[in-house]
């Protein structure tokens, strides 16, 4: 047992900077209140003037699958063929890479993690924990969503192999072809799924999950891609977030109407091609005053996960409250890759994933000092410690 | 003239964190006094800083700003021309367009320097060009057309050749280089002696020599190198030939001080922030504390667009944050980014006689949630948030 005590508490679902005590059991968050009675055996942490936040979420990333070190590492784009619905991020995750270690020192605990945007389909994402033991320890949902994409990525990867798709058109036409064959799969699977003779289809197998709710995270910068991915989702009724959503501030009224869950980031950086012409960090503002359901991601390594809160900080310089940011790091990132059971908000109940700030996570000078996974301890900053982040290399 | 009244102002050169008045005139520094307006009148044209930090514009000392552009990938690419690995007869000014948005960005973060150079992808990628970065046209813009050397010694190289020609590994890398500058000694001497005594013949004209024996006449070499023993191979081959070099990106800088110390080199480091791969994986804004307390002056860089010009001051304050002091923060992207380049005569810190270039900041300028709110180059209000 474990209580945090007198802290400053921003739970995401409702409590902001109010004093309170949380009480962890077996590694899950059992109470939170003020004046919890500590009882015998039970660790205390005095959080007195610190601010406590649940563990920061990152929706997007593509951590354990990139390399850091070697391209012996590059895991994250299978562009042999633009449409592998079959494969599993899970698969390609070193899930020992050190930059794990450096999301826990930065107040990052879960990551939603996966393949690239080469293929039309790529893959799914997995959620994992930051730290622990081993794979095993660490997975929140082996797959938690689909991964596909449309504009210039997948049309220049295989285009300059000369294969499909080489335009946009292409890439709407396989994205469609494959929901159609996986919708027709799905059907005769209900139907015909116990006949030992039924016609097995590896990669149908896997995406006609979509069918059964199964989420997708479609990559869509411009403004024309992400309409082409709200209307293809429509066309097959998908759950779906637009992932990066660089142009989604141009056509807000879009986004709003369609409901659509959005994942912005990564911005901090520059304009490196065309559909990122109008990257903007106003972007967050005009979202959150429209009331589009959103979070922010790093698509580490592109951001990479220590600059998570620069990159939030900065959406605030711009407008978005302090208080949307640091949901969009949390509770709607976790949200919108349907792990929010489990992580994403101090909720009784919710996994004891907790960071203790010396002051709040958005100022300039802000440091994750406790950071705590399944009511573990695992990383407490040190008087006088190191402050590389990458000392373990 | 033109008065900024009510600075909080840090010049670089002495004023730290002290209210003072700035004069300019014909787009230098004239004065820097306590009471302006009476000392020389109030008919002049007044900017009230409210009391708001007030310093020199940055200096970028190492960016493709204008060279590789934003937003395009072909058409506005023009930094890396992967075509020979020993091209010291390129200049990036050639390549500078003034309506690439990146000079919008550097406004934007204070930058009113830059040293636009080509790109990492040669041993020897040309020369690199100074300008200010508001301005219609390069000529309008620069200040020294060919300033530096740009030479690489980073794997960026020997991907680019990987598979076509040398070099393909490090031992390629340095010797390539080497003959490169040993021909252009030789060169070097051949045309000293015709232009010193006619009876010479000068040696058959040869445009990569030719330009690039003017290292041996002092032009400034900045030597990219990110893994320490890159650095030391940069280090042994600027001793040999006797080149007046800068250590360029270093970002193992901070894993072997005691040999930048020994060797006395001059350190322009960064980015320090962005992605990781194997030559950056020591890439860590800790670099500018180790380098302080190695008592290693050094001057900040982007790197721009590897690390965003705009963010030039972000790029401090993550520096700060692990423990660089503020003032040496501020030194590296200002006086110490203008005497690394040899620019200091103009920029770098706002005392009289120097070139009228002010950033006025809306808050602390090492934090997150400040901005340039008034930049002038040479006088002029080139941007206002």
């Amino acid at each position: 047992m474990l209580l945090i005590k007198n802290g400053t508490l921003i739970t995401m679902t409702g409590i902001y900077k109010q004093t309170g005590d949380i009480l962890i059991e077996n590694g899950k968050i059992s109470r939170i209140g003020n004046d919890l009675p500590v009882s015998e055996g039970c660790k205390v942490i005095d959080a007195a003037g610190k601010v406590v936040t649940p563990g920061l979420v990152d929706a997007h990333c593509h951590i354990g699958l990139w390399g850091t070190v070697s391209s012996a590492e590059m895991d994250g784009n299978e562009y042999t063929s633009p449409a592998l619905p079959g494969l599993r991020g899970i698969d390609a995750l070193k899930w020992n890479d050190p930059t794990f270690n450096v999301a826990v020192r930065h107040g990052v605990t879960t990551v939603v993690t996966g393949p690239g945007s080469a293929n039309i389909i790529g893959g799914t994402f997995t959620a994992v924990k930051t730290a622990g033991k081993d794979l095993d320890s660490r997975v929140v949902k082996q797959e938690t969503c689909m991964k596909m994409a449309l504009g210039e990525n997948p049309k220049f990867c295989f285009g300059k192999q000369n294969k499909a798709p080489k335009t946009r058109m292409m890439n709407a036409a396989i994205m469609r072809e494959q929901l159609f064959k996986a919708a027709e799969y799905h059907e005769k699977y209900k139907k015909h799924g116990d006949d030992p003779e039924f016609p097995y289809d590896f990669h149908m197998h896997s995406l006609m999950r979509l069918f059964d709710g199964m989420r997708v995270k479609i990559h869509a910068h411009q403004a024309d891609d992400i309409q082409t991915a709200i209307r293809i989702a429509n066309e097959f009724g998908l759950r779906y977030s637009v992932d990066h959503c660089t142009e989604g501030y141009l056509i807000v009224d879009e986004l709003a109407k369609n409901h659509v869950q959005c994942l912005l980031g990564p911005t901090v950086g520059g304009k490196s091609k065309m559909e990122l012409s109008h990257r903007s960090f106003d972007a967050g503002r005009i979202l959150e005053e429209a009331g589009v359901t959103f979070g922010l991601i790093t698509d580490a390594p592109f951001v990479p996960i220590e600059g998570q809160l620069l990159q939030a900080a900065l959406y605030v310089k711009s407008g978005l409250s302090r208080e949307m940011a640091l949901k969009c790091l949390s509770i709607n990132n976790a949200i919108i890759t349907d792990i929010d059971s489990r992580v994403g908000s101090l909720e009784p109940g919710k996994d004891a994933d907790v960071v203790i700030w010396d002051v709040e996570p958005l100022d300039t000078m802000a440091q994750a000092g406790i950071v705590i996974i399944d009511g573990q301890v695992v990383y407490e900053r040190k008087a006088g410690e190191s402050n590389v982040d990458y000392q373990e290399l | 003239m033109l008065i900024i009244r009510n600075c909080n102002l840090i010049n670089m050169a002495g004023i730290y964190e002290e209210k003072k008045d700035l004069v300019a005139e014909n787009g230098k520094i004239l004065d820097i006094c306590d009471d302006a307006e009476s000392k020389y009148g109030k008919e002049h044209t007044v900017i009230d800083a409210c009391g708001c930090y007030v310093t020199p514009g940055f200096v970028e000392p190492h960016c493709q700003l204008g060279v590789r552009e934003q937003i395009y990938r072909f058409e506005g690419d023009d930094a890396d021309e992967t075509t020979d690995p020993i091209l010291p007869q390129l200049r990036a000014l050639d390549a500078i367009n003034p309506s690439d948005e990146g000079f919008q960005m550097a406004l934007s973060g204070g930058v009113t320097t830059a040293v636009a150079c080509p790109g990492n992808a040669n041993l020897i990628g040309g020369t690199c060009a100074a300008v200010k970065t508001a301005g219609k046209t390069v000529s309008e813009l620069v200040m020294v057309p060919e300033l530096a050397f740009l030479m690489c010694l980073t794997d960026t190289v020997k991907n680019t050749y990987e598979g076509k020609r040398s070099p393909k590994t490090r031992l390629a890398s340095a010797a390539l280089i080497r003959e490169a500058l040993i021909k252009a000694k030789n060169y070097h001497t051949l045309w000293k002696r015709a232009q010193e005594d006619p009876k010479y013949e000068p040696p058959k004209f040869d445009m990569k020599l030719h330009s690039l024996m003017r290292v041996f006449d002092g032009m400034p070499v900045k030597i990219t190198a990110k893994r320490s023993h890159d650095i030391t191979t940069a280090i042994r081959i600027a001793e040999e030939f006797g080149l007046n070099y800068t250590l360029e990106d270093a970002t193992e800088s901070w894993l072997i001080p005691e040999v930048l110390k020994k060797h006395n080199v001059k350190c322009v480091v960064g980015p320090s922030y962005g992605e990781k791969n194997n030559e950056n994986r020591y890439r860590d804004p800790i670099v500018g504390s180790v380098l302080e307390q190695n008592e290693i002056p050094f001057a900040a860089s982007t790197g721009h667009p590897d690390m965003n010009i705009d963010l030039a001051a972000i790029q401090l304050t993550l520096m700060y944050k692990k423990g660089l002091s503020p003032k040496a923060a501020l030194e590296a992207a200002t006086i110490n980014a203008a005497r690394f380049c040899g620019l200091e005569q103009r920029v770098g810190s706002l005392e009289p006689g120097k070139d009228a270039d002010i950033v006025i900041w809306d808050g602390y300028p090492l934090d997150y949630y400040s901005s340039a709110a008034t930049v002038l180059i040479e006088g002029k209000v080139v941007y206002q948030k």
